[in-house]
């Protein structure tokens, strides 16, 4: 046997409120008036007859026997006293069943006051459900902006305004990203479709040789930007370990890594890292200095030096910094360098210009701050913690 | 063909030569505003993110500030509304999303064009009996086709998309061939000439008519000769 279907009008808040209160109102009102029954009941008494006791003697037998005498007048007063009695016991009776009549209506007054009062409190949340109701992913642009004392709906309703600002930003800014990104990734994809349409468009053996080099440069540049783009998408997870890292021995382990590809370009790696703790992320932290140092790996002149260093600025954050001597950049180029998709001219195998986003991104999660500053005719980046 | 892309422009350049057109690349923006200044191209493919510049400025320029009009076809790799909608609202007359197929591309150029043309029908040009079809490359005169080379059917095209107009040997070197053609050789002279004798050996009519001293005209009524 399953659950008793209600109605679907019974099942609304409204009408349970409304049913509540006329419940409490009648039990109430019906309390009240059987108490008012029970004590009038209580104080209507039977009339008791008053008789005089008098002692008779037999004067046949000298006996002496107690008789009670009812003296007429008294007769007269009970009979009196028992119609009143009467009267009274029926105009209760009457009383009763008004009263059940009242609260009947009692009831129902209470059932339909409570339907409109609780139909009053329950508005703000209609026109809540309304927006909520209206609002999708491509908008979220409608408010509830209510208006107003400030009370428990008005809060409710403007903190889900706030909390649809904040979606709203987050969504804007993973479609902002989602067109730069695709955008990146249409242009290689561009270069070698339209070479390899050609090619088999008869070319000759030469022609297909070309275009399947172009094709596989472009298909290199864009796994480049899948994993940088899959590396932007799980930074922008939150900081999930808290652990104590060194960012000396990191700095140095990165250093190592790069050495080979340091030497292909004939460039010095050189690394002045004191042993500086800090608490956060390991994995997310080591990606930081690897963007920094492969970014400067791969623009620096050759034949120059890059230096990587880590120490406890005085008041006491921790800095890593990679400074290169070349090729520099313009202030304008300083401010744009660590935005997202942000490209350098003509720079060789370039990605998909997010490693530094990155590291800015990293370097704010970590309550810090990624900066670039000129240093001779190179640039410094630094990360503060 | 405005590309950053050197590895696209060259391509799509290449295919557009074998579709018969005369192509120039450029990869930057100050390039390409210094060469559509000096030579009336018919048609310009505009990337709109290059180094130097974004191709919707060089759009707006091109329509405030040059003297030729030539048509605009952007090609990017942008695809929002909003994007497609502000590169026409600058002035551009079609406007297509890398990646794309070359067919469609052929396509599109060839409507461009075509726009100038009183006399298109469809894909076809058509005049006073001789028949351009611009996508399947033939020419035909009463069921039967005639032969031509690339560049003379570039030319007769050229010349069926501006009848009746005469044209300079600079004018038609400059729509008809590329900027690597040697300005001073006869080869205008050459191909208008051989062209000029198949048209009036397949038709018995005279199509091209020499202006002396100005250049040549299409005619779309030729005169028996």
């Amino acid at each position: 046997m399953g659950r008793i279907r209600l109605p679907s009008f019974a099942e609304t808040i409204r009408f349970r409120l409304s049913l509540a209160f006329a419940v409490v109102v009648f039990a109430v009102g019906a309390a009240a008036i059987a108490g008012v029954f029970l004590y009038e009941n209580s104080t209507l008494v039977e009339p008791v007859i008053m008789a005089e006791k008098k002692i008779v003697r037999d004067l046949a037998t000298g006996e002496l026997t107690e008789v009670s005498v009812i003296f007429p007048e008294e007769s007269q007063r009970v009979m009196a006293e028992k119609v009143e009695l009467d009267a009274y016991r029926r105009a209760l009776n009457s009383l009763r069943t008004s009263s059940f009549l009242a609260l009947g209506i009692l009831f129902l007054a209470a059932f339909g006051s409570g339907w409109f009062l609780s139909g009053w409190a329950l508005k703000p949340v209609r026109s809540m459900t309304a927006v909520a109701q209206g609002i999708t992913g491509s908008d979220l642009g409608r408010r509830i902006g209510m208006t107003g004392p400030r009370d428990e709906m008005r809060d409710m309703g403007d903190t889900f305004d706030s909390m649809l600002d904040r979606l709203e930003v987050a969504f804007d800014d993973q479609r902002r990203f989602v067109a730069e990104a695709s955008h990146e990734l249409r242009n290689p994809l561009a270069v070698a479709r339209t070479n390899l349409e050609l090619a088999l468009q008869g070319g000759d053996d030469e022609e297909i040789r070309t275009a399947a080099a172009i094709a596989y440069d472009a298909a290199t540049r864009m796994s480049g930007m899948v994993d940088e783009l899959l590396d932007q998408a799980r930074e922008s997870l939150p900081v999930n370990a808290s652990e104590t890292v060194d960012l000396g021995d990191l700095a140095r382990s990165v250093v190592q890594d790069f050495r080979a590809s340091a030497r292909q370009r004939g460039l010095r790696l050189e690394v002045r890292a004191d042993p500086v703790e800090v608490t956060g992320d390991r994995l997310a932290l080591r990606r930081a200095a690897v963007n920094l140092v492969s970014n400067a790996i791969r623009l620096a002149p050759e034949h120059s030096t890059v230096t990587v260093s880590v120490a406890k600025a005085e008041d006491g954050r921790a800095q890593l910094a990679v400074e290169d001597v070349g090729p520099g950049l313009t202030p304008d180029q300083r401010t744009r360098v660590f935005d997202r998709f942000w490209q350098g001219e003509g720079q060789e195998g370039r990605g998909a210009g997010l490693g530094l986003a990155i590291v800015k991104r990293i370097a704010e999660r970590h309550g810090g701050t990624a900066e670039v500053v000129p240093a001779g005719d190179g640039s410094r980046f630094v990360i503060t913690i | 063909m405005v590309d950053d892309e050197a590895d696209l422009a060259e391509a799509i350049g290449k295919a557009l030569r074998r579709e018969g057109y005369a192509v120039d690349v450029v990869h930057t923006a100050s390039e390409a505003l210094e060469i559509t200044v000096y030579t009336p191209y018919d048609l310009i493919s505009l990337d709109l993110t290059l180094p130097d510049g974004d191709g919707r400025t060089i759009c707006r320029t091109i329509r405030a500030e040059h003297e030729h009009q030539p048509r605009i076809l952007m090609l990017t790799a942008r695809d929002d509304i909003e994007e497609r909608v502000a590169g026409l609202d600058d002035g551009a007359d079609d406007y297509l999303v890398k990646p794309f197929a070359l067919p469609e591309l052929f396509a599109r150029v060839r409507t461009l064009l075509r726009r100038d043309a009183d006399v298109a029908i469809g894909a076809e040009l058509e005049i006073a009996g001789l028949r351009l079809d611009t996508a399947a490359h033939r020419v035909v005169w009463k069921e039967a086709e005639i032969d031509l080379t690339a560049k003379e059917f570039s030319l007769l095209r050229f010349f069926m998309t501006n009848a009746d107009d005469v044209h300079s040997q600079e004018q038609l070197l400059e729509h008809v061939w590329d900027a690597a053609a040697d300005p001073f050789t006869n080869t205008v002279r050459v191909t208008v000439g051989t062209l000029r004798r198949k048209l009036t050996a397949a038709t018995g009519l005279q199509w091209i008519e020499t202006v002396i001293g100005a250049g040549y005209r299409f005619v779309k009524e030729p005169v028996p000769g």
